[in-house]
């Protein structure tokens, strides 16, 4: 294994385990509680709406499009995270063969 | 002896589990991805936009009650769908990983009993995963210690958290081994045709994904969040109105917001997957005992099927189910590839063992 190799391959490596050591913690800390977030503020819109406050139903809605978007990051950046891993580990068995001088990889 | 006798012969049996295993995890993962498009997927929504309706009207008879009943069922539709496509992408993840790991075996300084027994640990933990997974719409909360986590969720994260814990000692091992030992040769085995086939195309379909996706990000995903929240507020205040049919034609127009950004992430995700995983099987082309014509037949077939579900599946915008039905031939078409391409995997090594190579 030459030095590029070791460097992709392990960075790699390094990526997928952040990625799931980073989906252990989101799933136990964060998800189960922005999850419950997202439904409580959709619903509480419409309740609102129901219940004749306007103005209530958007403020919740606005609550919930903002934490959709930071649901939506947060899992995109567990996923991207070990895909690019996954990525610079192929990357790394492959690079000998598609370049050749060590100065180039 | 040939690249891939001398992987096998060197380190057999913790590459031997982690190439068969993976491949298998991909297969069902795949199969999984299938039946779930097929059977589960359409369905859902279908569910999901009559409850959204039904919370709708609850407005207009100003039945705050009903509101959160129908809210209620809503969260149990869209968790079920949501279990199902994490099991998909986490089973084929994991598969991934298995079999990358497969050709890091003979570089990871580690003892071998040991590596075998991190290869057992980390294929039965990538089936427990995506079990555990799908369980949560279904365990719940069922005799749970914890307030909003359920057994199936826990188990699910203890067995992310060992999958961890075996990639952090490949990665010690594989460091340990670069420090100590002297470069050895290639890492991965030479690429025949067939090979150069599968990395050029693997390659291409991975940076079309790269860019579709960086296009999506930047063009389209704000518009589309700016777009819900106007659609949301506009379905509140004409059902507030009682407004019918403007509310239903809101109620639509969030439907079909919901469709596009969906088939988007689909085909960007499923481009990259599905370039990864062809070049990933440019590896393992010299460990397939098959003929030359059926190897080149499975490596088009695959490319072509890699091809045409993300395109299919963005054409849903317009042409729904006829291109829906496409992808998942498309799929059919990678699944029935990569299982030959297993079952040519289990006749080399049948073929080696029968030779005595593999202890």
């Amino acid at each position: 294994m030459n030095g590029s190799q070791k460097l992709l391959i392990s960075v790699g490596l390094g990526l997928v385990a952040i990625s799931m050591l980073y989906g252990f913690y989101y799933a136990v800390f964060d998800e189960h509680q922005t999850l419950e977030k997202i439904g409580l503020s959709m619903a509480g819109g419409f309740a609102k709406a129901a219940e004749g406050n306007l103005a209530a139903a958007h403020e919740s809605l606005q609550t919930y499009a903002g934490t959709r978007i930071e649901y939506l990051r947060e899992v995109h950046g567990h996923s991207h995270m070990a895909a690019l891993g996954t990525l610079l580990i192929l990357l790394g068995l492959f690079l000998e063969r598609i370049i050749a001088s060590e100065g180039n990889r | 002896m040939s690249n891939s006798e001398e992987m096998l012969a060197s380190d057999a049996a913790g590459s031997r589990l982690f190439i068969i295993g993976g491949m298998l995890l991909i297969v069902a993962g795949m199969i999984f991805g299938d039946l779930y498009a097929v059977f589960i997927l359409h369905p859902n929504v279908d569910q999901i936009s009559s409850t959204l309706a039904a919370a709708t009207s609850a407005i207009s008879s100003h039945d705050a009650e009903a509101v959160w009943q129908h809210f209620g069922q809503l969260g149990g539709y869209l968790e079920n769908a949501g279990t199902k496509k994490d099991t998909h992408v986490h089973i084929i993840q994991v598969g991934y990983l298995a079999l990358l790991l497969a050709f890091l075996q003979s570089r990871v300084l580690l003892n071998d009993r040991f590596k075998v027994m991190l290869a057992r640990l980390f294929l039965v933990m990538a089936v427990v995963l995506p079990v555990s997974i799908f369980l949560i719409h279904y365990v719940g909360l069922v005799y749970s210690p914890l307030e909003t986590i359920g057994w199936a969720s826990i188990s699910a994260d203890l067995s992310g958290l060992l999958l961890a814990f075996v990639i952090l000692i490949q990665l010690w091992g594989l460091l340990g081994s670069a420090r100590r030992q002297p470069e050895t040769g290639p890492f991965s085995p030479a690429l025949g045709g067939i090979g150069w086939m599968l990395l050029k195309g693997g390659a291409v379909l991975v940076l079309l994904g790269f860019l579709f996706g960086a296009w999506y990000a930047g063009v389209q995903m704000q518009t589309h969040e700016v777009r819900e929240l106007t659609i949301l507020g506009q379905i509140v205040e004409q059902a507030h109105a009682a407004n019918q049919t403007a509310a239903a034609q809101s109620l639509l127009a969030y439907g079909q917001l919901q469709g596009e950004r969906a088939v988007a992430i689909a085909a960007h995700a499923h481009m990259v997957e599905f370039g990864i995983l062809a070049m990933m099987t440019s590896l393992i082309q010299p460990f397939i005992f098959l003929s030359l014509v059926w190897r080149q037949r499975l490596a088009m077939m695959l490319l072509i099927g890699g091809a045409l579900l993300p395109v299919a599946v963005y054409a849903e915008i317009w042409f729904g189910l006829l291109a829906g039905g496409v992808a998942d031939i498309a799929g059919l078409m990678v699944i029935i590839a990569l299982t030959c391409m297993l079952a040519g995997v289990l006749r080399h090594t049948g073929a080696q063992d029968s030779r005595g190579e593999v202890r």
